[in-house]
């Protein structure tokens, strides 16, 4: 890295790449940078191992959204299952995605740091990777470009960048897909991933590899139609809930574990769970906000459920503890409402504020028509509301310490 | 009263054992430098080449002449140096080690309870131990003509490999009580004693005027800013004091003998070696005296206070006034190939092996301020106060309680924060907008 600093500076062109090289630098070692005075000595947590613990705390959801994939597709066409070729056949559509957001998502990032003169920030990795989570299998690549374009220029880099935005980028990027394009949003065709009719170079390519590895013969399908548990309700099958849920084989283990369709990282509340507690194990989430996030959809959804008078279908008749393990409620619950940057600072503030946006998750997701996954709406709307929640932390912070100049003791 | 601190970080695990007190070889110099003595803006009182007694005058302040600093040493003015625009930056003495002290009135316990506000400021600005008080806000030496709201007499250090003044004051007891009870009569409200929970402190109960408090817990708990901030938090216009249990000594030994106390604990604290020796030197002395020979200071960093808080200086540096630390710590060696991978390492905990100044990371914006509220047991929100020091807004940094709370109270956060900001140096910018703004 030395060498290639110096022969820049010498060719006197090591400016406007200062980023790149910068970026690859933090990537490989640790930073250079020394103490000044006053304080001499700095712990060894910085903002890169932060991420990289929540990229650690990701792992399972990616894993085992990974493997769902597969065994989604395996499930719809009715082959045998094989547990590792389900898992390769999830990472052929699930690292092609990755890779298109990472890339586009990065350009932008370096661009960003280039023209702001600054260095790149750790944060995006795992932006991408949380956006690839969120997102159904089926998802066009150039709608991934664009949707992650948006979050990151629009969610971030107009806000001043990592740390200074007030939404989740990678929500911002749902959102922009969810609103300029439902169709790959909603609906039952979007969440088994089947081969396209008029692939491209790249996934022939990958599709013959994938095909040397299985031995299979290469075949072409039609999007399967299959409805996620949240799809269920409009359906109006006029069967108490329970037993559509069982008639879909969605058991309450299933769906826990996560072998539902549905976006590729959320459907397993169990990884979630092993990432929470990753997350709360290295202190880098706060466990108030999971914590208040779980009690608010829980009496939200106990209330619908205990109110008289409703369909036997419907979404109220879902029991809480099916609402729990169903979309992307734990998902956004461990990793996208604790993101400390886009949460209120106080203790007090957070439980409420974690409290409000599992409330307003399953109010959306319950008595909206139009889109049952209120998860990301209920967090994106409350990342509007974490300015109010600072300010009514400042004054009552202001009143406390009023109150104990008063009383001091004397 | 016995306070219980819970949040914060033990250093302890990082200090070797201490050894007795030695006595380090007379100094060759001994200098002062006026810009660390806050709250006098230097006026010089002596010349070049100049014969002084120990004790006498060296500077004092523009506006009052009253409030000076003295010499700790008789001997010869070898050398002052100014800055650019004329300010006094360093005067250096060559003792030659008579006794050609300035005396001072005796004075004992029973003379002491009889004398006022006047006469207690009076004696101690004559003897050249005024500036050993400082105020809050702003750490600085105190206004005189204005009565404290408390003063606090800080019996305790929780910074990592900090001198511990409670041994030293117990051997001196009667100069601690002596000075105590002076500090007594310096305000009409309460001097409160914070010691450690562990010390014995039956012998200090006896002092007239001082309330003792025990205090628990990891750092900060033995910082004052905490102390004031759980016992007299400030309000606008209000001024706490504070000084060393240390500094209560010398003023009690400077009574009983009628000279100055010259002298002056030092803690030598090097993390290479795990080593840490208690010096007994004079004000001022060089450092290069309290570093044996042998030493290797190559790609060390010596510290003008610890490591957490702390100037880095020089090794022919002189001692301040408020130095009771001296650590060598060593400078950073080399970078790690993905040394961001490991996640199982508790990094917040200091260890001995990782003690270096490594940065360990580059600054970045605030990403994760939930980290402040793990190590800051105080009732103070970083994330806001800093924002109101962005804003240049004085009145919320006021009620936000900066007034009670120094640069050193935000060292702990510092060392904590993962985005590396330098939240120290960021507090010190609001502090000088406060002092900018408002006449205390």
């Amino acid at each position: 890295m030395d060498v290639l600093k110096k022969s820049r500076a010498d060719q006197g062109r090591g400016k406007l790449l200062d980023p790149v090289r910068e970026m690859v630098h933090s990537f490989l070692y640790s930073s250079k940078e020394v103490t000044a005075d006053p304080v001499h000595i700095r712990s060894g947590m910085d903002t890169k191992r932060l991420m990289f613990i929540v990229l650690v705390a990701l792992m399972p959801s990616i894993l085992l959204g990974v493997y769902n994939i597969g065994f989604q597709n395996i499930k719809a066409l009715g082959m045998p299952l094989n547990h590792f070729l389900a898992f390769l056949y999830g990472l052929r559509v699930f690292l092609p995605l990755l890779g298109v957001t990472l890339l586009v998502g990065g350009l932008w990032e370096l661009l960003f740091a280039i023209i702001n003169k600054r260095e790149v920030t750790d944060g995006f990795l795992v932006t991408a990777v949380l956006f690839c989570l969120i997102v159904p299998p089926t998802l066009p690549m150039w709608q991934a470009a664009l949707a992650i374009t948006f979050g990151v220029v629009v969610g971030k880099e107009l806000f001043g960048g990592a740390g200074k935005n007030i939404l989740n980028p990678a929500l911002v990027a749902r959102l922009v897909i969810t609103l300029f394009s439902p169709a790959t949003m909603l609906g039952d065709r979007i969440w088994v991933y089947t081969d396209p009719q008029n692939s491209t170079f790249f996934s022939s390519l990958a599709r013959s590899l994938f095909d040397a590895f299985t031995n299979a013969t290469p075949s072409v399908h039609d999007a399967v139609s299959m409805a996620t548990p949240l799809g269920l309700p409009s359906k109006d099958l006029g069967e108490r809930i329970v037993q559509v849920l069982h008639s879909y084989d969605y058991s309450w283990i299933q769906c826990f574990l996560g072998t539902i369709p549905g976006s590729i990282g959320e459907t397993s509340a169990f990884a979630c769970l092993i990432g929470a507690i990753i997350l709360l194990w290295k202190r880098v989430a706060s466990w108030r906000t999971m914590i208040g996030c779980f009690f608010g959809g829980v009496m939200v959804s106990l209330l619908f459920y205990l109110l008289p008078n409703k369909a036997p279908a419907a979404m109220e008749s879902i029991p809480p503890h099916f609402h729990m393990v169903f979309g992307g409620f734990t998902f956004g619950m461990v990793f996208m409402a604790t993101d400390p940057v886009t949460s209120p600072f106080g203790a007090r503030a957070k439980l409420i504020y974690g409290l409000l946006i599992g409330a307003l998750a399953m109010a959306i997701r319950i008595k909206s028509p139009f889109y049952p996954e209120g998860m990301m709406f209920a967090i994106l709307l409350m990342n509007c509301t974490v300015p109010l929640f600072n300010h009514i932390s400042k004054k009552s912070l202001i009143r406390r310490r009023e109150q104990a100049r008063s009383k001091s003791f004397q | 009263m016995q306070l219980f601190i819970k949040k914060g970080l033990n250093f302890n695990s990082i200090c070797g054992s201490l050894g007795e007190v030695k006595l380090v070889p007379k100094p060759k110099n001994v200098g002062y430098r006026p810009c660390e003595y806050k709250g006098i803006i230097p006026n010089l009182l002596v010349k070049l080449g100049q014969q002084i007694r120990g004790g006498q005058p060296l500077f004092c302040d523009v506006n009052d002449s009253t409030k000076n600093v003295v010499s700790s040493v008789p001997g010869i003015i070898t050398q002052i140096e100014s800055t650019a625009n004329g300010i006094v930056s360093k005067i250096i003495i060559n003792p030659d080690w008579d006794d050609n002290y300035i005396t001072h009135e005796r004075m004992t316990l029973k003379r002491v309870d009889t004398l006022n506000y006047g006469e207690a400021l009076g004696y101690l600005k004559k003897t050249g131990l005024f500036p050993y008080f400082r105020q809050r806000p702003f750490d600085k030496i105190p206004n005189p003509n204005k009565k404290p709201k408390a003063i606090f007499i800080n019996g305790m250090d929780t910074n990592p490999c900090a001198l511990n003044p409670m041994p030293t004051v117990k051997q001196q007891q009667e100069e601690f009580v002596l000075g105590a009870t002076m500090v007594t009569k310096l305000t009409n409200g309460a001097v409160h004693l914070c010691i450690d929970s562990n010390e014995d402190d039956h012998y200090l109960q006896t002092i007239d005027g001082v309330t003792t408090h025990t205090i628990s817990g990891p750092h900060p708990s033995g910082l004052v800013g905490t102390h004031m901030h759980m016992l007299s938090p400030l309000q606008k216009g209000e001024t706490n004091w504070y000084i060393s249990a240390l500094d209560c000594v010398a003023i009690g030994s400077t009574m009983k003998q009628g000279l100055y106390a010259r002298d002056a604990y030092i803690n030598l604290a090097q993390t290479v070696t795990e080593r840490q020796a208690l010096f007994r030197t004079v004000i001022g002395a060089q450092i290069e005296s309290l570093i044996s020979e042998s030493y290797q200071i190559k790609e060390q960093r010596i510290i003008d206070g610890t490591m957490l808080f702390g100037k880095s200086c020089r090794i022919d540096d002189f001692l301040g006034l408020y130095t009771r630390n001296i650590q060598i710590i060593p400078e950073k060696r080399n970078k790690k190939l993905f040394g961001w991978a490991n996640i199982m390492q508790n990094l917040l905990k200091p260890s001995l092996q990782n003690i270096d100044t490594d940065k360990h990371g580059a600054t970045r914006a605030m990403l994760d301020p939930n980290i402040y509220d793990q190590v800051v047991p105080l009732d103070i929100s970083i994330p806001f106060i800093l924002k109101a020091i962005e804003q240049q807004n004085c009145k919320e940094l006021e009620s936000l309680g900066l007034l009670d709370l120094g640069e050193e109270d935000f060292a702990l956060a510092t060392f904590a924060c993962p985005s590396k900001i330098d939240i120290c140096s960021r507090v010190r910018e609001g502090l000088n907008l406060l002092e900018s703004n408002v006449e205390y």
